[in-house]
């Protein structure tokens, strides 16, 4: 589902150097404005709606091992991994903490949250000191609110995402609750095996 | 992760997995059936009944149908030991099938008993019982213990608290449980009591019960007496009889023994016997009354000095006889030393003596074998008999108790051989047919 590129990377490295330099908030967004395209629920935004979304989308560091949100906790703002990796750990049973994925740069974490603010199915940790795109839930209400196209857009690619993976979900299921095929068996003929092709 | 549906295609992702793990388990499984390995009973069981059934072509539903338990009962026993101490015992019943009568079969106390060899054991009892055409099903059980460090009162209070769980689910009309490994007349005794102190007098709950409490005349030496009975029959078929062939006898208990004497007064040569401490040899016939003495009196068989030579266990199954009887252990019949015995006969007096692949070896060498399920098949029958001298209140005496044993067996026999001559197939898949067929048949004139 990542567009991960040498392009992102490229205008990755952009906005890091940009928060690095932490001067020019117009540039903070323009470079934001850029990576949009590369994640998956800001697909199809022209560069105005881009960067009406870049407003209120901030950048964020976290150091390696921290933590970024808590299995359990609202979820209420979405993140893209810019710069290194994050962690993604379940609580299982007979194992406090079991790591289930781990996000490279491009990747979106969190993004349910837009539609839904139900608490988190899983931690997030910083496997590396790593820089963040986050967008949160209230500021993007806002711009629901106001009838922003932008905001509409992300919704759509969110229902795509959503959809899809029913799908998967589904498929799964399936492939588990299908029995092996059987030859079916007519109960006549096994009566005729029984009782008149076996004499005993 | 991204969304709560990412944990749910995890524990998805987990089950595919465990089920593709699976499959790869069975898919193995099927490809060491193909190629028989030396297997323990339970899995030499499923074997020859998947032979059996593949024979006959049942689908795959019927055959799951026919061997999947209708009831496993497992209950946790309590008792406080004679220290005062608290001990918990898992104890279980198998209820194989039930569609040609109650269910029967042993119930043994071992540290080792295994809800999943039960399972295979039971089915044994099932297809027994319908190729000696007795009106029961087949049933195991046991409690996990160890029953050579508990004192008579411990086990005699652990048989009752066992019956107080399971009374429910046993009974003259349900499942009658016999005597198995390390369970004997007195374990018996117990349970008819316990069971009659719930539901009222009931002595046919239980079979192998002692003499002098409504068990059966014959009951004790029953799988000798059957194995000899079968003995008689193979041998006039193959036109000779007892009193001219040779016997190596492997186990000289409760069956070995009992063979050694039937054949001894039958006019059979018996050249070698063994026990635990190993084997006596001695090609002009060993002096069997003598002998049976020294089991009566629970001596060891190397104590004896009268025999020609002493051998091991292992050297008495390739022994130059006429009939290889093994009653003692199960799997002694090995990849191994199958070539190498050189018997015309083996009488499988034992449960599984034989594995899979030397039963294969054994059929190129063109040595006959009498399958476990027909030939020890005595012990069962004359269960029947106590079971129906209970319900009818009457005694039977010895004689009539062994004509009716006979006339089951020779029947029994009989029909597998005549099976196994028309359809070309081995005196085992032969005998394993009529089991499923008639437990088939019940089960489809039952309904399904």
């Amino acid at each position: 589902m990542q567009r991960y590129s040498w392009e992102f990377k490229k205008r990755s490295q952009d906005l890091a150097a940009g928060t690095a330099a932490s001067a020019d908030t117009e540039d903070k967004s323009r470079f934001s404005a850029a990576l949009l395209q590369f994640l998956p629920p800001f697909y199809g935004l022209t560069p105005d709606e881009a960067k009406e979304l870049s407003n209120i989308i901030s950048t964020t560091e976290y150091a390696k091992g921290s933590t970024i949100f808590d299995e359990g906790s609202v979820g209420d703002s979405l993140f893209a991994v810019v710069r290194g990796r994050v962690d993604i750990k379940i609580k299982t049973i007979g194992k406090t903490e079991d790591t289930i994925a781990s996000l490279p740069e491009g990747s979106v974490l969190g993004e349910m949250a837009l539609l839904t603010q139900q608490s988190r199915s899983a931690s997030a940790i910083a496997a590396d000191d790593v820089l963040l795109l986050r967008l949160d839930v209230e500021d993007f209400q806002r711009l629901l609110d106001q009838g922003s196209i932008a905001a509409y857009k992300v919704i759509h690619n969110l229902g795509r995402i959503v959809a899809q993976r029913l799908r998967d979900v589904n498929e799964q299921l399936a492939s588990l609750t299908a029995q092996p095929v059987q030859r079916k068996e007519d109960i006549s003929e096994l009566k005729k095996k029984l009782f008149n092709e076996w004499q005993f | 992760m991204h969304s709560p549906y990412k944990r749910h295609i995890i524990t998805a992702k987990i089950a595919v997995e465990t089920q593709y793990i699976a499959s790869l388990q069975r898919a193995n499984h099927e490809r060491e059936n193909l190629q028989p390995k030396d297997m323990n009973t339970f899995e030499a069981t499923t074997y020859y009944f998947r032979q059996a059934a593949s024979v006959m072509e049942l689908s795959e539903r019927v055959q799951a149908l026919l061997i999947n338990p209708d009831r496993e009962v497992k209950v946790e026993v309590s008792l406080q030991l004679d220290n005062g101490e608290l001990a918990i015992f898992d104890a279980f019943r198998i209820q194989h099938n039930s569609a040609r009568g109650p269910m029967k079969g042993g119930l043994r106390y071992h540290p080792e008993v295994d809800a999943d060899e039960a399972k295979g054991l039971a089915s044994l009892m099932t297809w027994k019982t319908a190729l000696v055409d007795i009106p029961f099903g087949g049933a195991k059980g046991g409690i996990t213990c160890d029953p050579a460090t508990l004192s008579e009162n411990e086990k005699e209070r652990l048989t009752r608290r066992f019956i107080q769980k399971i009374h429910e689910f046993i009974g003259p009309q349900k499942d009658i449980p016999a005597p198995d490994v390390n369970t004997d007349a007195q374990v018996m005794a117990w349970i008819m009591s316990e069971y009659s102190l719930i539901h009222g007098f009931s002595p046919a709950v239980v079979t192998g019960k002692p003499l002098d409490l409504h068990g059966s005349k014959g009951r004790e030496e029953a799988t000798g007496q059957g194995v000899t009975y079968i003995a008689e029959e193979v041998l006039k078929d193959l036109g000779t009889s007892i009193n001219n062939c040779s016997f190596a006898i492997q186990g000289f208990g409760n069956v070995g023994s009992y063979v050694a004497k039937f054949v001894h007064e039958a006019g059979g040569k018996v050249i070698a016997v063994s026990d635990v401490s190993g084997g006596l040899y001695d090609p002009n016939g060993l002096n069997i009354p003598e002998l049976l003495g020294f089991s009566k009196r629970r001596v060891l068989l190397k104590e004896y000095s009268g025999a020609k030579r002493n051998i091991s266990n292992q050297e008495l199954l390739t022994l130059d006889c006429d009939v290889l009887i093994p009653a003692a252990m199960g799997g002694v019949l090995t990849v191994e030393n199958a070539a190498e015995v050189s018997a015309r006969v083996v009488i499988e007096a034992a449960n599984g003596p034989t594995t899979p692949e030397a039963d294969e070896t054994l059929q190129r060498k063109d040595i006959l074998v009498i399958p476990d399920i027909l030939a020890n098949a005595g012990g069962v029958i004359v269960s029947y008999f106590e079971w129906v001298q209970n319900l009818q209140h009457f005694t039977w005496e010895l004689d009539q108790v062994n004509s009716q044993l006979k006339r089951l067996l020779t029947n029994s026999y009989h029909s597998a051989r005549r099976l196994s001559k028309e359809r070309g197939i081995s005196l085992r898949t032969a005998a394993y047919i009529i089991g499923i067929g008639r437990v088939g048949r019940a089960t489809v004139l039952l309904g399904v």
